[in-house]
């Protein structure tokens, strides 16, 4: 028996041909450079010995296109939501390994990465190896389970294969139809429009590009610059009071925090000077603890990764898929922040005790301090959280993004598997008149998982005077002052994720590429700014979304995170099966239509925000 | 006479006590809540509240805990701003921790203030029975008793000096008129504070 076996990516078809085979295989080059073909025997339950081929492919090799007579120019944008689609070869060499190998081969093992788009590219190859063997039949595929690149979990997944998941494949099939008719006839209609009214000076071959994400990201960033610019400072009050004892000063910080009316501030502070003295009415002592991390998922890990290290959201995956294909991390795409139950997590942390650093810590955790992690709500059954899978020295990664993302996933893990830091925290409460006032001191007691994971800091403040529940004790000032407020900060990176993931935009592992695309579109630039990066929107991205603000929308907004939201919500329903393919296009591109002919009918307001955002930037 | 009728007799003009630092309420008044204003918010963030209800389809949300952010699955409604501190406390912004002030008027027509003091009045933290934005239906009557504290003519709310009574049904064009339109009302009052201090 023969069986082809395909993985997503080259370094993921050489890792696992290299566990199958125990190190011995035979490779042959393909017509792609990168692309080589690894023959070796493995001993499949059930089927026994087989000859085993394991190649890859690099990505996508088919997408899909409207015919040539729906091209730019040869048709208006509208009608790009109903025209045909046609289904091209994107990797033509690629292609043509699988259909060549496939000839002889009995049964297709799909090896790509365990997620919807790693189903889809499964079917994908699938239709190459038909290509070669028509005899080969979907229903027959071996679907290969894995996260990660350690020996006996390949070796597991070799010896278990499921089924292609084939609610997936439609999923993402109808995700990329709806990307391509929506995002091809807004591009063409704003691009037209834009040259025609030459409104924004676009360069020779340039053009507007819409996506159902890009746009929706883009409107957060205009969002925020708009709150920032249009910002009225105002001014609160609040009274303050210090009191002395054993020759140490203390204030205390009004409960009520602080009011925006000056009148009522006045009386309060006036009714409470009749009184000399404050009297203790609270005072506790408790425990307290600052809780250990949560197990790790890609959108907290670009969040991190842009707050602790000011790297971009796509260099972080980035670097966290190179580890993973070299097999020092698990899939480093998941959403699930709770390890399975049955996981071995002493194992992972038996590896990391060989590390200089945080060596001797492993070894601790080992030695009777490990805790069972926090779970968190969220499971996308596909992956547990990102984790080290093997050890890897340091100074052994090729560049420094690796090397910061490996410590990141290490100590995180390591501070997972660790004790909460623990502290006294003593409270006291202060009445003075008809006012409460309250101040705190903390002291850390055992630092904990703290001294694995340098990333968070926790630290004793300066002790409390020591007052008695009870005690009577003279005001020694008391204040009214004056504060105002402050604007909201630019958009940082790290917030533009963790909204994206709160507004249901993109998914864990595309909010990056959707950042990054609106960066090189010019929609966005960052800017630094007392050491921090900040995304503020060009001319361009505002004069669009606010061109888009002004069409008067009906729960269809363009610049707004609603339809693209509805639209994942009905793909996740083709993966549990509770809604079809052709449905959820018919649903969805029946609304996008409605937003476009709206769009084309208002096309002067778009210009005429535009217009509007680059005279005021000019006049200022 | 019943209380309210005693009451609905005493007027309270605010003019009289304002040099007096602090003085007592010497019997039962009635009043009209004309106005109720939240004294421990910024107005912009006030105003982005009652723009929310202007134009549904802007509506934000201002902060949201980010243990809730998966569960906040509301239609049309974009999330802004999230807490991207490590360990975020709960934030004690519900309307318990509010401080509201009232605009009252007695039944000769003399306006004061009135500021809740000391305790939490439950009626402005219920919601509004008939669904409005605010907790009451502005125009409700509320008596004030015997003993509460005036300073400086404004007078001091607790619960214990005072009893929220609703609209009296004979007040409907008063009522109809304080209420209409509230929203836009309240977002051109608040725009116009905020642009003229």
């Amino acid at each position: 028996m023969k069986i082809l076996c395909v993985a997503e990516k080259p370094s993921i078809s050489k890792a696992v041909s290299h566990i199958l085979s125990g190190g011995k295989t035979k490779v042959r080059n393909s017509r792609n450079k990168y692309v080589k073909n690894y023959d070796f025997k493995f001993d499949f339950p059930g089927v026994g010995l087989c000859d085993v081929t394991m190649t890859s492919v690099m990505g996508h090799i088919t997408n899909i296109d409207f015919p040539t007579q729906f091209s730019w120019g040869k048709c208006n944008p509208g009608r790009l939501f109903d025209a045909p689609t046609i289904d091209n070869v994107s990797n033509k060499e690629v292609f043509e390994n699988i259909s060549t190998e496939a000839r002889r081969c009995n049964r297709l093992m799909i090896w790509t990465d365990c997620d919807r788009e790693g189903e889809f590219i499964g079917h994908e190859i699938f239709s190459a190896a038909v290509k070669g063997n028509p005899s080969l039949r979907v229903e027959d595929i071996w679907r290969s389970q894995f996260s990660h690149l350690e020996r006996s979990h390949i070796l597991q997944a070799a010896r278990n294969p499921i089924r292609l998941d084939m609610n997936s494949v439609h999923a993402v099939r109808c995700r990329m139809e709806i990307d391509l008719r929506v995002g091809a006839s807004f591009t063409r209609f704003l691009t037209d429009l834009y040259r025609r009214t030459q409104v924004f000076p676009l360069e020779k071959g340039g053009f507007i590009s819409y996506g159902t994400c890009q746009f929706p990201t883009l409107g957060f960033v205009v969002d925020r610059y708009n709150r920032v610019k249009r910002f009225i400072p105002e001014k609160f009050w609040y009274i303050s009071i210090t009191v002395k004892k054993d020759n140490k000063t203390e204030t205390f910080h009004w409960t009520k925090n602080h009011v925006f009316d000056r009148l009522y501030l006045a009386l309060i502070y006036q009714n409470c000077l009749k009184y000399e003295n404050a009297e203790v009415v609270q005072l506790i002592e408790r425990p307290t603890s600052k809780y250990r991390p949560l197990p790790l998922t890609t959108v907290e890990l670009q969040k991190n990764c842009s707050m602790y290290f000011k790297m971009s959201a796509k260099r972080a995956l980035d670097a966290a898929e190179k580890l993973y294909n070299k097999g020092f991390l698990s899939y480093p795409r998941t959403e699930t922040d709770k390890f399975p139950p049955t996981m071995d997590l002493k194992a992972v942390i038996q590896k990391q005790t060989q590390n200089s650093t945080w060596g001797q810590y492993a070894s601790e955790l080992l030695n009777g301090r490990f805790r069972s992690p926090r779970a968190g709500s969220h499971d996308d059954k596909a992956h547990p959280p990102i984790h080290p899978v093997n050890f890897v020295k340091l100074e052994m990664l090729d560049n420094a993004d690796e090397k910061k993302v490996y410590e990141l996933v290490v100590r995180r893990f390591l501070a997972c598997c660790s004790e909460d830091a623990k502290g006294k925290e003593t409270k006291i409460t202060l009445r003075w008149g008809t006012e409460e006032f309250t101040n705190s001191a903390i002291v850390v007691l055992e630092r904990n998982f703290l001294d694995v994971y340098p990333y968070m800091a926790w630290k004793s403040t300066t002790p409390l005077p020591p007052l008695l529940r009870g005690e009577t004790i003279k005001v020694a000032t008391s204040v009214m002052k004056e504060g105002k407020t402050s604007p909201p900060q630019h958009m940082t990176e790290s917030e533009l994720i963790a909204l994206m993931d709160a507004n249901g935009i993109g998914t864990d592992a595309t909010i990056a590429e959707h950042i990054d695309k609106i960066i090189s579109r010019g929609y966005v630039v960052k800017v630094r700014k007392n050491k921090n990066d900040f995304i503020i929107p060009s001319e361009l991205g505002m004069g669009l979304i606010e061109g888009f603000n002004d069409l008067e929308f009906d729960n269809l907004s363009l610049s707004k995170p609603f339809l693209r939201k509805r639209l994942e919500n009905c793909l996740q329903d083709i993966v549990s099966g509770t809604k079809v393919k052709e449905q959820v296009i018919q649903e969805i591109i029946f609304l996008y239509k409605q937003a476009f002919g709206l769009s084309v009918q208002n096309s002067t307001k778009l210009i005429a925000a535009c217009r509007r955002i680059m005279d005021t930037n000019s006049s200022t | 006479m019943d209380l309210i009728q005693r009451a609905s007799k005493i007027a309270f003009n605010p003019s009289t006590y304002v040099n007096i630092e602090s003085s007592r309420v010497e019997s039962p008044i009635l009043f009209y809540i004309i106005r109720i204003e939240n004294i421990s918010e910024s107005r912009l963030r006030q105003l982005e509240s009652w723009e929310e209800l202007e134009d549904p389809n802007n509506a934000s949300v201002d902060r949201v805990n980010k243990h809730k952010q998966g569960n906040n699955t509301k239609n049309n409604r974009v999330i802004r701003e999230v807490d991207m501190s490590d360990d975020p406390l709960p934030h004690n912004n519900g309307s318990e921790a509010q401080i509201y002030r009232l605009l009252l008027k007695d039944c000769f027509d003399n306006y004061s203030y009135g500021y809740e003091f000391n305790d939490k009045l439950q009626f402005l933290r219920s919601r509004n029975s008939n669904g409005g934005p605010l907790p009451i239906v502005l125009g409700s009557r509320i008596i004030v008793y015997q003993g509460a504290l005036i300073l400086n003519g404004v007078i001091m709310l607790e619960s214990a000096k005072c009893k929220f009574l609703g609209t009296d049904g004979v007040d409907k064009g008063f009522l109809d008129s304080l209420n209409s339109n509230i929203i836009s009302k309240y977002a051109n009052a608040l725009r116009h504070e905020l642009h003229n201090g």
